[in-house]
């Protein structure tokens, strides 16, 4: 502590003595401004009506995959795995579609909108995208179940894909993702 | 000679590309690990609490808005610093107090003028002490000894010259001695 020292009754450099004053810590954090800062679209000129359509029927899809709870198939149910996913065949066409999916992903990283919607739907999708991955890395998981998360992780990944199309697609034309698409999600 | 900055801290390259692709979580981070020192070289240098809150939150906004133009051929707390250096000199001169500060050349500081009383190692005292220096003067001793500017640069981020940066050092420290002398004077004879 510095004031523990004030009794050395030594004398100190400028420097020393200014190094020695702790740390000043604000009244209140700055992160709320900075985050809705962050959060908030960033203005641009608005694009044909039409694109912005497109790309709330895009992000709506996705918001759909995002919210859709990981849980088991029910008999027949839309969730079920198609009879015979769980061929073996079947489950690498999976993994080999999630892996060029991913590549594409990772070719068009870099090139975001910047728009604080695209980024919330990001961090949703990777959220998302965790959470599967860690349901597959079950090692006790059924042949069915691991095929149908497979079938999901791909679902998520082509709307991903497509929803970062279609976000390029509507910056090109000078658009934007507006706060309506988070609101859908 | 100064000692490190508050500001030298390292940052993983990692966690500024993903700040730079727009990551939220990444610039929480940041705002995290920064905002202390930014704060307090905003309150050094205003001398005022709620202009350092507005300091921190300008310097953080154009951390994100500027974070793309970072290239990484200086490190990062330097480049943050040079941010929040800039607003907090900004906003003295909108208030116009540099004014404040006498531009006649000082004398230069002998070797025992560069040395402190030992009421200097009270932070409350030297705190103290430091807000009763003018805005511009406070200014450079804090930018040349805490954080280790030279006179031309400071020269340059105030918009003087080498020289006014010289006196007012030179000013300041005195200043400095005499208030914190009078400070020890008085707790040696409490």
């Amino acid at each position: 502590m510095p004031d523990d020292n004030r009794h050395d009754g030594r004398e100190l450099t400028v420097a020393e003595a200014l190094s020695r004053l702790p740390l000043e810590t604000p009244d209140r954090s700055a992160w709320p401004v900075l985050a809705a800062r962050i959060h908030a679209t960033t203005e641009r000129p608005r694009g044909p009506r039409w694109p912005f359509a497109l790309a709330a029927a895009a992000a709506a899809v996705l918001a759909l995959a995002l919210v859709l709870p990981l849980r088991p198939a029910g008999p027949g149910g839309a969730d079920a795995a198609p009879k015979g996913l769980a061929d073996a065949a079947a489950l690498q066409a999976l993994m080999q579609e999630s892996a060029q999916l991913e590549a594409l992903l990772a070719s068009i990283s870099g090139t975001e909108s910047g728009s604080a919607n695209a980024l919330l739907l990001g961090l949703a999708f990777e959220d998302r995208l965790r959470e599967i991955d860690a349901a597959l890395a079950d090692p006790t998981l059924a042949d069915d179940a691991e095929a149908l998360l497979w079938r999901r992780r791909v679902a998520l990944l082509r709307d991903y894909a497509s929803l970062r199309g279609t976000e390029q697609w509507v910056a090109m034309q000078g658009g934007q993702f507006e706060g309506d698409l988070v609101a859908t999600y | 000679m100064s000692l490190p900055s508050a500001f030298a801290i390292d940052v993983p390259e990692a966690l500024l590309r993903r700040a730079q692709r727009g990551e939220a979580s990444a610039f929480e981070q940041l705002y995290r690990r920064f905002e202390r020192p930014v704060f307090t070289l905003a309150l050094r240098l205003t001398g005022q609490r709620e202009e350092a809150q507005d300091v921190l939150q300008d310097t953080m906004l154009k951390l994100f808005d500027r974070i793309g133009e970072f290239r990484g051929e200086s490190p990062f707390w330097g480049w943050l610093r040079q941010i929040a250096v800039n607003e907090a000199l900004m906003r003295l001169r909108k208030r116009a107090r540099q004014g404040e500060a006498d531009d006649t050349d000082e004398e230069a500081l002998e070797a025992h003028d560069l040395l402190l009383p030992p009421a200097a190692a009270d932070a409350a005292l030297l705190g103290q002490a430091l807000q009763r220096l003018p805005d511009a003067t406070r200014s450079v001793l804090w930018l040349y000894h805490a954080e280790g500017y030279t006179h031309d640069e400071i020269a340059g981020l105030m918009g003087k010259t080498a020289s006014f940066s010289k006196s007012q050092l030179a000013r300041g420290t005195r200043r400095l001695r005499e208030l914190l002398r009078i400070e020890t004077e008085v707790h040696s004879h409490a």
